[in-house]
């Protein structure tokens, strides 16, 4: 354990004079960050305000700042219809039970592919790596759920997703990184493979495996394809596909016979609000999450949490 | 005592099972349709449909593309009891081809309500085997006009009068070209903007826009002096046409950014006040209308204005293709364990009955006969021009669109779908102004090569290429310019193998119109 | 804990006969078990279906596997149109844009990372943190109407550009081929910024303190600190991202390609999944959207094993 130091979480840096090169560093930092804030919140905001505008005006576009004339229809409009709610449970069980499901079963497989020593291990790698590159095409895979049971199934959201090729290479760079002695000592104290993954391996890359984490829910929260293509029933429509059906109004009646349909029935797209309402409902509740996971971010953490 | 009792119970545990089998008696029938994205099938329309039918209806709705989901249901033998799915496109042929839909005639002693209200489109909806396997939706003589000017009736007003403005009289092309230039030299700026002439929406795949094919009365395909198909570049007006667009454009009268307008950005444009006019169909102006209407003036409306080529017989325009054969497809699958019920309950759709229930509603309660006329009852109609989205999703009138026929009814005369009865405005100059311009777009429908095929790539590839010319020939800086691109573009299109393609759809094209005894 | 140690001291495995290896190792392959089960159904299994780039597979009612035995086999004919045809222009259009997406999408996340990691007030890292992934969460179809506003004839950004007299004339950046390559690359490096930027930030967060401070005491300034500490730590993770990126090179995203693009540019914007999507898909031509996809595949993988390759070679470190 003689490499693992205890490191304190608090910030306690010499104060010094800044030198030339620190001042045209703090420039550029403070240029690059507001920049970066800039473009990225405004288009939010932009959407935000175009959600609470009477959605009516807002066909006329034009909204930058501060809404035009208020109203919060849009929102009502949404969270009002009767398949919503129902949704929100789908859209909830399946990140909850998902994405720590995912993490676990990533982190494990990271974990025996990190293992240089282990039998076939150039073999093994290349046989999860092959599979970012190839694919069967939708229709087998369509073939292959059916024939494990899984269509118009509440598993249809879960195992597909219970692993991601991408996340464990960032897992198993992470363990790699670890240093080698670490292992070795566990592994003279009498510690198996299971004793490493679970006692250091899984506190030590705490900040790895909560980006893996948020990635997994952020993942889950956002589909809706699956279930558009593999589910049938109303009741396993998760709160993105509703979403999406707000958001794609323009997109899906693009072919001449849907036009045709929607003007003959005398139906009329979204508003824009609408959709942009539904934008919001969908993402907020998942942009929360992010500052409770930030704080795994913050220097030191990791080498306190094994502190003992 | 005791074998008494138990034959009670017995005989009481027999009744209740009668019972509450009967009670389950009701099908249960599973139909995908492809346009009815959020819509929820629980509505007084929809409830009425199923108690009067006896079947129990479960929605299935597309999320994202329905071509899709079509394709991989298809192939994973996987659809449900009912498709409804897109009549232009090849998908209807792959699922007839491999067996999927049933065929209808064998039960059409079942459906004589279907027999008798579809008439003449059965036979011309068979397949190449005789047989008919899918029904029409939209389907019959459609008279409703599409394409036109739709232009702002309080700057018509203003700019040639009133008297003008309300006539019939189409304008030539000349005449609007005078007319847009005129408006834009007395408006340079309205509150300060550039004001737009006009605005058209982003091009649409594989042919020019429809008002202006149709004001040089130009069809989907150019039909030569043999009677074979040929792709528009190739008929003598297609370059008139161009020529149309192009000057527009040259002049500053068109919107410079066309290209790139979807639906909501040409909504923007339109909904603002510094816009003259659109070019389209009637109906897209809708939404704009109604914002122009709350915060303008009365008159501030796009209504519909018929413009012809100069030269052009306005009766023989063809600003409303429509295809009488309807513009989708609904089949019964082989998945359906019950296909006598499925036909029971497509007959009742289909039957006058239903229809009504479909698109005026519940009798008695949303309208009535008075003397002998539907009559809409209350304010139904009023909600619906206030508000059309919620009325039609409340109600469930019109939200239902299934084996629609399009005509008025045989009857009393009026139309098919409650809304339009009395016509609005909007509608009501579209009617008055785009006259004599509807043609049969039916004998020109899915022509093209089946998937998996190399002529079904050639055939993308031709498209692809009038694509990606036809907006820089409008664009172009001269004419020059312009007849340079369209040479380029004729052979480019000959060197992607345009005439196989163009001899694969005449031979579909030409027996076609034998069997549909089209012969002019 | 203890029922489960064993004795045994894996120092030198090579020298132990494999039977011994493998017992020994019981617990790595336990832990890889799901993960496998994962990937023979969920990867290989369908996998099968990439036969039908060589047939001409039409569904029909007896089911999807024996259609795809007896369909009729067309060798490379399908590949053959592919290359006869769009082949150069798909694949200038592909690179062209993911270069570009790559030149710019690449580093700047790790510049959002090492600048917030200089940032000490924590409100503010906090609050430019989160802004900074917010675009992730916008789907195409807002995005795109929203740079479509910005970047109209009469937009926000011609404005600007008016105003600061930096042009004359009103720019149509859409009906301009060569910039939508750049628009499509700055769109896509917005929208992933903050989202890519979180993988550096985790590894920042695993340097050890001790470094700096030590790097302090020497009297190493910040900016020092930054190129001899922070840069090399997340090196490693730089090259791994980068290796996956190069393979990912021919995954340009369709439906910004889709919903920005238009015709009057159609022989720009067109990439190899807009491509597919549209002969393939949207067609029902399944044989040749396989084909275009395996096509895709084998670049793809022959591109990440050579960045992998070449990353081993400088670096000593392979990613697989």
């Amino acid at each position: 354990m003689s490499t693992v130091t205890v490191k304190p979480t608090v910030n306690n840096r010499i104060q010094r004079k800044r030198t030339a090169s620190e001042w045209v560093l703090d420039i550029i930092k403070v240029l690059f960050l507001t920049l970066v804030t800039i473009v990225t919140i405004y288009p939010f905001w932009n959407i935000f305000i175009v959600s609470i505008n009477d959605a009516q005006d807002a066909v006329k576009g034009g909204l930058y700042f501060w809404p035009r004339i208020f109203s919060l229809y849009s929102y009502q409009e949404i969270l009002g219809r009767p398949t919503f709610q129902d949704s929100i449970i789908i859209t909830v069980s399946r990140t909850l039970i998902g994405a720590p499901l995912a993490v676990f079963c990533t982190a494990m497989c990271a974990y025996s592919l990190s293992r240089k020593e282990m039998v076939g291990h150039k073999f093994w790698n290349l046989l999860f790596v092959f599979t970012m590159y190839f694919g069967g095409g939708q229709v087998p895979y369509y073939m292959v759920l059916k024939g494990l049971g899984l269509l118009d199934n509440f598993l249809v959201f879960i195992f597909p997703l219970i692993m991601s090729v991408y996340n464990m290479i960032l897992i198993k760079s992470y363990i790699n990184s670890m240093p080698e002695s670490l292992f070795e000592a566990v592994k003279i104290d009498g510690g198996n493979d299971l004793v490493i993954f679970f006692k250091f391996v899984i506190p030590l890359s705490k900040p790895i495996l909560m980006t893996v984490a948020l990635f997994a829910a952020i993942n889950q929260w956002n589909s809706w394809f699956d279930a558009y293509l593999y589910t049938s029933s109303q009741k396993l429509k998760p709160m993105q596909s509703i979403l999406v059906e707000i958001l794609n109004q323009y997109q899906t009646g693009s072919t001449t016979s849907q036009q045709m349909s929607n003007a003959k029935a005398g139906m009329t797209v979204t508003a824009d609000s609408i959709r942009m309402a539904a934008t919001m409902v969908a993402t907020i509740p998942i942009i929360m999450v992010y500052p409770f996971i930030q704080k795994y971010f913050v220097k030191g953490i990791m080498l306190g949490a094994v502190k003992g | 005592m005791k074998k008494v009792l138990s034959l009670v119970l017995a005989l009481a545990l027999v009744l209740s099972l009668c019972v509450s089998a009967s009670a389950e008696e009701k099908v249960t029938l599973s139909f995908f349709d492809k346009n009815s994205g959020t819509r929820t099938f629980d509505d007084p329309v929809a409830l009425a449909l199923m108690e009067r039918t006896g079947v129990n209806l479960e929605l299935v709705s597309p999320t994202g593309n329905p071509g899709e989901k079509l394709s991989l249901m298809l192939a994973a033998l996987d659809y449900p009891d009912i498709v409804l799915m897109d009549r232009g496109s090849d998908i209807v042929n792959q699922y007839i081809e491999a067996g999927a839909l049933v065929n209808l005639s064998e039960y059409m002693d079942l459906m004589p309500n279907v027999v008798a209200m579809y008439g003449d489109v059965l036979n011309k909806t068979r397949y190449t085997d005789g047989n008919n396997y899918y029904l029409s939706n939209w389907y019959g003589y459609d008279p409703d006009p599409v394409n036109g000017f739709i232009m702002r009736y309080d700057y018509m007003v203003d700019m040639v009068g009133k008297e003008r403005a309300d006539s019939a009289e189409p304008f030539t092309f000349s005449e609007m070209v005078q007319l847009l230039k005129d408006w834009k030299a007395k408006y340079p700026t309205i509150d300060g903007t550039d004001t737009i002439p006009l605005v058209i929406r982003e091009p649409g795949s594989g042919s020019i826009h429809g008002t202006f094919a149709g004001m040089n009365g130009m069809y989907p395909y150019y039909v030569n002096e043999e009677g074979k198909i040929e792709f528009t570049v190739n008929d003598p007006k297609f370059l008139d046409a161009i020529h149309q667009m192009n000057e527009l454009y040259r002049e500053g009268l068109l919107d410079p950014e066309w290209t790139t307008n979807n639906g909501e950005l040409a909504n923007q444009k339109l909904s603002n006040n510094h816009v003259f006019g659109y070019v389209g169909a009637y109906w897209d102006t809708w939404t704009p209308s109604a914002t122009l209407l709350a915060q303008q003036n009365a008159d501030a409306e796009y209504l519909a204005y018929k413009v012809v080529a100069d030269g052009m017989d306005p009766d023989k325009t063809t600003l409303a293709g429509r295809s009488s054969l309807g513009w989708d497809a609904i089949g019964i699958t082989a998945n359906c364990e019950n296909i006598e019920a499925a036909c029971k309950f497509i007959d009742y759709c289909a039957s006058q009955e239903g229809q009504d229930l479909l698109l005026w509603g519940i009798e008695g309660q949303d309208w009535e006969f008075v003397n002998g006329v539907r009559t809409p009852i209350g304010d139904i109609v009023a909600r619906y021009q206030a508000d059309p989205s919620n009325t039609v999703n409340d109600t469930g009138i019109t939200k239902w669109t299934w084996f629609v026929k399009n005509d008025v009814h045989p009857d009393d005369g009026t139309t098919c779908r409650i809304w339009f009865n009395e016509k609005d405005r909007c509608a009501t100059y579209a009617y008055q102004n785009l006259t004599n311009s509807y043609y049969d777009s039916a004998e020109f429908a899915t022509l093209e090569p089946a998937g998996n095929s190399i002529e079904a790539l050639q055939y993308q590839k031709v498209i692809d290429l009038f694509d990606q010319a036809y907006p820089n020939m409008v664009n172009a800086a001269t004419v020059e310019e312009c007849d340079a691109i369209y040479a380029q573009l004729v052979a480019d299109m000959d060197a992607a193998g345009a005439e196989a393609v163009e001899a694969a759809m005449s031979e579909v094209y030409v027996a076609r119109v034998e069997l549909w005894g089209l012969n002019k | 804990m203890t029922a489960l140690n064993h004795k045994a001291p894996v120092i030198k495995p090579h020298k132990v006969p494999l039977k011994r290896r493998l017992w020994d190792q019981r617990y790595l392959f336990l832990l890889m078990i799901p993960a496998l089960v994962w990937v023979i159904l969920i990867c290989y299994a369908p996998m099968s279906g990439l036969y039908m780039a060589f047939t001409n597979y039409r569904p029909s009612r007896n089911g999807y596997f024996f259609d795809l035995l007896n369909a009729p086999f067309v060798g490379f004919q399908w590949f053959e149109y592919f290359f006869q045809n769009d082949f150069k222009m798909i694949m200038r259009n592909t690179m062209f844009t993911s270069l570009l997406t790559l030149l710019f999408s690449f580093p700047a996340p790790i510049m959002l990372a090492v600048f917030l990691n200089e940032v000490k007030n924590i409100k503010v890292k906090k609050f430019v943190q989160t802004a900074s992934y917010l675009p992730y969460f916008i789907s195409w179809v807002i995005a795109s109407n929203i740079f479509m506003t910005f970047l109209a004839g009469n937009g926000v950004i011609n404005d600007l550009l008016m105003g600061l007299g930096l042009i004359d004339q009103r720019i149509l950046f859409f009906q301009n081929g060569n910039m939508f390559w750049w628009i499509i690359a700055i769109a896509n490096t917005w929208k992933g910024i903050g989202y890519n930027a979180i993988i550096y930030l985790s590894t920042i967060s695993g340097i050890e303190q001790q470094l700096y401070e030590a790097a302090e005491v020497d009297g190493a300034n910040r900016v020092q600190q930054i190129f001899h500490i922070t840069l090399p730590s997340i090196l490693p993770t730089i090259c791994v991202l980068l290796i996956l990126a190069i393979g990912g090179l021919l995954n340009t995203g369709f439906e910004q390609h889709l919903l920005m693009g238009n015709n009057a540019i159609l022989n720009y914007s067109d990439v190899l999944d807009t491509y597919s999507y549209r002969y393939g898909l949207q067609k029902g031509m399944y044989s040749y959207g396989t084909a275009v996809g395996l096509f895709k595949s084998v670049v793809s993988f022959i591109l990440v094993m050579s960045a992998n390759k070449i990353t081993a070679k400088l670096n000593g470190s392979a990613l697989f």
